[in-house]
């Protein structure tokens, strides 16, 4: 131990007496030692006043509540809980319609929303499951058992976390958590909508549209599965309603509103072409007028009474595919099995400098898309580099390629002089993004629906809805 | 039964082992309370009933008092911890959360063996870590890297001397400058400061909870000061 370590053992109190009085004999003469002292208890003096923190009463609040969902002695014998087909299970205006599953995973998914709505469904009769992840979201957090499914509505979006990595949710998406053992990262299944996966410390599983991925470790992958899906909720209060076809969104127009809709003017094929269109707060006009506009593409057209869908002959406009996929691998390396195929998937080269992957709509089918292919796709892009966690968004019809540390959102993108649009730079280090209240921020995630910032001079990051940022 | 011989080593683990190896009969688990045990605990005061006997409550008779009792008692350390490890209150609060959710999902397997701090402690540092490798924050940007220049001195941080003790003042922004460098110290170096200097335990203590000789803990104990006094000297601290 060299005579700084000494001093620093003794000022800490951890010398014994006789180590201590040939260090304190010296102390009294030497000047450098007397310095080094003042140093140290410099240090020592501020590092004690570093104030402690408390936790919010929000956070506690959370715990508390997720803490009421737990089994505390799992092994013991009670009341066996009800299985779910017996359970109490009723989800008030909620209507849910998945066009591409069995029977079982919509009662499963029902039980979900039951659960979240507080409606005491229990998942897991007979024994506690384990926790295999975290989700967390505006709301606060809670945990992921086995078998879950994680979902986010239009404009949320979702984070579920775990030791190895994180799947975020960019809204109107849904995610299945499975376990794969006590010290293994979770498998996923996506069900549907935008997904970015971060495999930060170990290779991961997951599977969408029948096709089986694997992440390596440090890889991070964008996911679009747009596919058939409808929800109405709460009288209107949220419509989600994508690739439906025409006829179904007829009959979904009944259930969810009482509104009866006469499709027999729509010639039997164009009745299956597909529509989406998205709303909240519709009521019953409102839904039909979204409807009728998403439609009048294809020819379709509602007479004066509002009942009596019609049909006029439109040439050239392609129907929506069942679904949509579309896969860019964004930092790492990764591979995409396909029935008996397996693709190694590309990150950016020279030739698609802007990530684009995969794209599929149909079961066998699994292409590499080349740089003419890309502007005619969505691609999930951004600067990645440095960011791996970042938060990505699509860019349709672009293929120029991005300068470094860039995210560029649809929203707000400024490519080729194309109006509205703005680029984005993240994480770097400047707190010169304007945010409410003259304040100023750093930029270090993009949403769907708004940015987060890091406060300049605050310990805090804080989320800000697009349309409620400074425009510099 | 044949005496276990029990080779000398020095350290926490090596002393768990030796308890193992040498128990015949397995402690009492919260799961273990009796109707009387409980009876007892519930007419004790609150403030009288220890931690062992909050987890009993929680685990035999679902008491979300006594799981609430246990975190208000213990959230200011397990916060502290946490907090000065990762140095954001967001993740913080996520780690606190998930810390005692394991700890009641684990609950009716927790002896008295361990003192319950050390081994909710024991739970958070594991998770912190977790979240170090999740984010890929397990490389700590040392605080030996020179200054930049439009740094500002630390000693126009400091806001002079009490005239009456002649002790120097801690300005705000010097606590702030050490709560940050503290969060670039190395992992373990970190993880023994703050418990040694935040929140005064033993060291015996501390090398139970990180599982690691006291010697060590010592020892990574005074790197860290010595590490935050190189970096307060470079930036100007006499």
């Amino acid at each position: 131990m060299d005579t700084r370590e000494k001093l620093i053992a003794w000022m800490l109190g951890d010398l014994s007496a006789e180590e201590s009085r040939p260090l304190e004999a010296r102390l009294a003469t030497d000047a450098e030692l007397q310095r080094q002292r003042s140093v140290l208890e410099g240090t020592l003096r501020a590092a004690r006043a570093v104030p402690s923190a408390d936790i919010s009463q929000a956070a506690l609040q959370r715990l508390f509540s997720a803490a009421a969902l737990i089994d505390p002695e799992p092994e013991e014998t009670r009341a066996a809980p009800a299985a779910h087909g017996d359970a109490d299970i009723h989800v008030g205006e909620l209507i849910r319609i998945d066009f591409m599953r069995g029977v079982l995973p919509r009662v499963a998914a029902v039980a979900v929303i039951a659960f979240v709505l507080g409606l005491g469904v229990w998942l897991t009769p007979g024994e506690l499951q384990p926790t295999v992840a975290t989700v967390r979201d505006d709301k606060g957090m809670h945990v992921v058992l086995d078998g879950e499914l994680v979902e986010a509505r239009v404009g949320e979006t979702r984070r579920i976390t775990f030791a190895t990595g994180e799947v975020l949710l960019d809204g109107a998406s849904s995610v299945r958590v499975r376990s794969t053992g006590a010290n293994s990262a979770p498998a996923f299944e996506i069900e549907r909508g935008r997904v970015v996966v971060t495999a930060a410390a170990t290779p991961l599983e997951l599977k969408v549209a029948d096709r089986d991925v694997r992440l390596d470790k440090g890889a991070v992958l964008a996911v679009d599965y747009d596919r058939a899906y409808a929800n109405i909720a709460d009288n209107g209060a949220v419509v989600e309603v994508q690739r439906v076809p025409i006829g179904e969104v007829a009959a979904l127009a009944e259930k969810a509103y009482g509104i009866k809709l006469d499709v027999g003017g729509i010639p039997e094929n164009v009745r299956k072409y597909r529509v989406s269109f998205y709303g909240s707060g519709l009521d019953a006009d409102a839904f039909v007028d979204s409807f009728i506009e998403s439609a009048s593409h294809f020819g379709i057209t509602l007479d004066d009474s509002r009942r009596y869908l019609g049909y006029q002959s439109r040439a050239g406009t392609a129907p929506l595919e069942e679904w949509q996929l579309n896969i860019a691998l964004l930092e790492g390396s990764a591979s995409l099995r396909a029935g008996a195929e397996t693709l190694q998937l590309a990150g950016r080269t020279p030739e698609a400098p802007n990530f684009v992957s995969v794209s599929a709509a149909a079961a066998t089918d699994a292409r590499t898309l080349d740089a003419e292919a890309l502007s005619e796709q969505v691609v999930w892009a951004a600067g990645a580099e440095g960011a791996p966690i970042r938060h990505l968004r699509d860019v349709r019809q672009s293929n120029e390629t991005l300068p470094s540390r860039t995210v560029i959102h649809t929203d707000t993108l400024v490519l080729n002089g194309e109006q509205g649009r703005r680029i984005f730079k993240l994480g770097g280090p400047e707190f010169d993004f304007p945010l409410p209240g003259g304040r100023k921020g750093r930029l270090v995630q993009l949403t769907s629906s708004g940015a987060a910032f890091e406060v300049e001079g605050e310990l805090v990051r804080e989320f800000v809805p697009f349309g409620q940022q400074a425009q510099d | 039964m044949m005496p276990v011989s029990v080779p000398f080593q020095a350290g926490p683990v090596a002393r768990r082992l030796s308890e193992q190896q040498t128990e015949k009969l397995p402690k009492p688990t919260a799961k273990h309370a009796t109707a009387a045990e409980l009876k007892s605990i519930e007419g004790k005061q609150p403030e009288e009933r220890s931690d062992f006997d909050l987890l009993k409550l929680y685990v035999k008779k679902k008491s979300n008092e006594a799981f609430e009792a246990l975190v208000n008692r213990h959230r200011r350390q397990v916060y502290n911890f946490i907090y000065k490890m990762v140095g954001r209150a967001e993740a913080a609060e996520d780690i606190f959360q998930e810390t005692f959710l394991r700890v009641i999902k684990n609950a009716h397997t927790y002896t008295p063996r361990a003192k319950f701090t050390t081994w909710c402690l024991q739970i958070a540092r594991n998770l912190t870590l977790d979240y170090y490798k999740r984010e890929g924050l397990r490389q700590h940007v040392s605080i030996d890297a020179s200054p930049n220049d439009d740094e500002r001195s630390l000693a126009g941080l400091l806001q002079g001397s009490d005239p009456e003790s002649g002790e120097i003042l801690v300005s705000r922004e010097l606590i702030e400058e050490v709560r940050l460098a503290v969060t670039r110290l190395p992992e373990n170096q970190r993880e023994a400061l703050v418990l040694r200097i935040y929140d005064d335990m033993p060291y015996a203590e501390i090398a139970e909870v990180l599982d690691s000789p006291e010697g060590t803990v010592k020892y990574w104990v005074h790197e860290a000061v010595n590490s935050l006094a190189r970096y307060l000297e470079r930036r100007g601290l006499k």
